[in-house]
């Protein structure tokens, strides 16, 4: 979203790699810490959970781009009235009765996995903005269309900023099921991940088991506390 | 001579469909001609249709039946509940029909900034909507429209959402940039005292479905006296006309 950069303000430079530090060094300095003190091998924990965090990103920002394009192509007046109850069939499709379908297509490769999360972080995001869109006063449109924000310049700078709250909103959702998602793929089927790895430290060491679920617990609560606070409590400045 | 006028409407009718063959007439055969430069009001009961002519008349909406002749293509809008947007500063707000159409960032700045001090935001340039008051809004609503240098401005309420004292300071401020571009305005309203206060011209509507009851040249010397002979003569003559 480089288009913000100039005035979405939320961090400054040298917080922004404060940020980028503790999100990624924290959990790792945590887990090298305990596994020194504890005397276990905790490098299948970082991998694990590198990877697994690795694949959710990508899911996540395929579902970004893919549902800001389908909100704004597909949303809106009458071919949003067509399209929307179709969104709606999807989505109220329980996400894992596609992983045999992905399975069929893809095997349990990573590409699945990724492609698997993205089809369930999805929806949440395209259907937060979708509300936005579908709900947005009239006057904002208006003015947006007599000031001549068309095409391509209106989707950049007026319906992407207008929906930036529903963005962040939907993106909260979508990580959280996405975590899920990825978890529960990498239990059912991956031999790597951390879905995975607490898997098989559930039948071999519960040391490693609770260290690697504490290890997570801090990941998503840095994640949650650093990076989707910030910019929620931003969105709150476009309330009227 | 199709200079003389910047806005014909002729014979313009439009009706909602509101599904199942239920048809909703707003407007009836309206017809009017705006010449340059000079201020319109359009004034008639509330809900009757006087917003939907602003918007058929900037081509946010199609007409069922009659045309629209515009003759420029500079024209901006002020709008009842500003619509200014709350995820831009005030600046930003202001330069937005510029940024659109491409205005190198330097001179928009300018522009910006030039308006920010006719509408007498000075200091306010990097404030959020949120962190203004209505007037206020209202003031970067009107600077956003003056930015684009109109030579049509589309009015619609633009004072309806404020209170008596601020309505009247922005009244006069309007009057002033009026003065000074002499541009075109029309500007709808459902308050008769404003539309006399303001208007060389007033075009007063019937209830819905809107068509055209009379006219009136206001030939009241300016700057108006709201409290002279002569005005409550217009003021009663058109609160008269106007139904409920």
């Amino acid at each position: 979203m480089a288009h913000y950069s100039h005035n979405l303000k939320i961090y400054k430079k040298w917080t922004h790699v404060l940020i980028v530090f503790c999100i990624i060094i924290l959990p790792i300095v945590f887990i090298l810490l305990v596994g020194q003190i504890s005397q276990i091998s905790t490098h299948a924990l970082i991998l694990g959970l590198g990877l697994s965090f690795y694949r959710l990103l990508v899911a996540y920002a395929i579902s970004l781009v893919l549902g800001i394009m389908l909100a704004v192509t597909l949303g809106h007046g009458k071919v949003g009235d067509f399209f929307v109850p179709i969104f709606d069939l999807f989505q109220n499709l329980p996400s894992f009765a596609l992983i045999p379908v992905f399975v069929i297509l893809f095997g349990y490769t990573n590409k699945m996995a990724i492609l698997f999360v993205a089809s369930s972080v999805l929806w949440p995001i395209l259907f937060s903005i979708l509300s936005a869109l579908r709900t947005a006063k009239t006057d904002y449109n208006e003015a947006a269309t007599i000031f001549g924000a068309t095409g391509l310049k209106r989707v950049l700078h007026y319906l992407i900023p207008l929906s930036f709250p529903a963005i962040i909103t939907g993106s909260i959702v979508g990580i959280s099921i996405g975590w899920e998602a990825v978890i529960g793929i990498e239990i059912i089927g991956l031999s790597n991940g951390i879905g995975s790895f607490l898997n098989s430290a559930a039948q071999a060491d519960k040391q490693l088991l609770t260290l690697g679920i504490i290890t997570l617990l801090l990941l998503v609560f840095s994640i949650n506390r650093l990076v989707w606070m910030p910019l929620l409590k931003r969105s709150q400045l476009y309330a009227e | 001579m199709q200079n003389d006028f910047i806005l014909k409407v002729n014979d313009l009718s439009h009706s909602f469909n509101e599904g199942d063959k239920k048809i909703f007439e707003v407007i009836k055969n309206v017809s009017f001609e705006v010449k340059r430069g000079e201020f319109l009001s359009i004034v008639g009961p509330s809900g009757g249709g006087k917003s939907t002519l602003l918007r058929v008349v900037t081509g946010l909406i199609k007409p069922t039946r009659g045309s629209i002749e515009v003759n420029t293509r500079k024209v901006a809008m002020v709008f009842q509940n500003f619509a200014v947007f709350p995820w831009l500063t005030v600046h930003d707000n202001i330069g937005f029909g510029l940024k659109m159409a491409g205005v190198p960032e330097k001179e928009r700045k300018a522009v910006v900034m030039e308006k920010i001090k006719e509408v007498g935001l000075i200091g306010f340039d990097k404030k959020y909507p949120k962190e203004l008051s209505g007037g206020m809004r209202q003031r970067v609503g009107l600077a956003r429209a003056l930015a684009v240098n109109p030579e049509l401005l589309i009015m619609d309420e633009p004072f309806s959402s404020l209170d008596t004292f601020t309505a009247e300071k922005l009244r006069s401020d309007l009057l002033d940039i009026w003065y000074k571009y002499k541009m075109t305005i029309v500007m709808v309203t459902h308050l008769v005292e404003e539309a006399l206060l303001l208007s060389d011209r007033i075009v007063i509507l019937s209830k819905r479905p809107a068509s055209v009851k009379e006219i009136l040249d206001i030939n009241l010397d300016r700057p108006r006296n709201n409290r002279s002979e002569h005005f409550f003569s217009f003021l009663d003559k058109i609160t008269s006309q106007i139904e409920l």
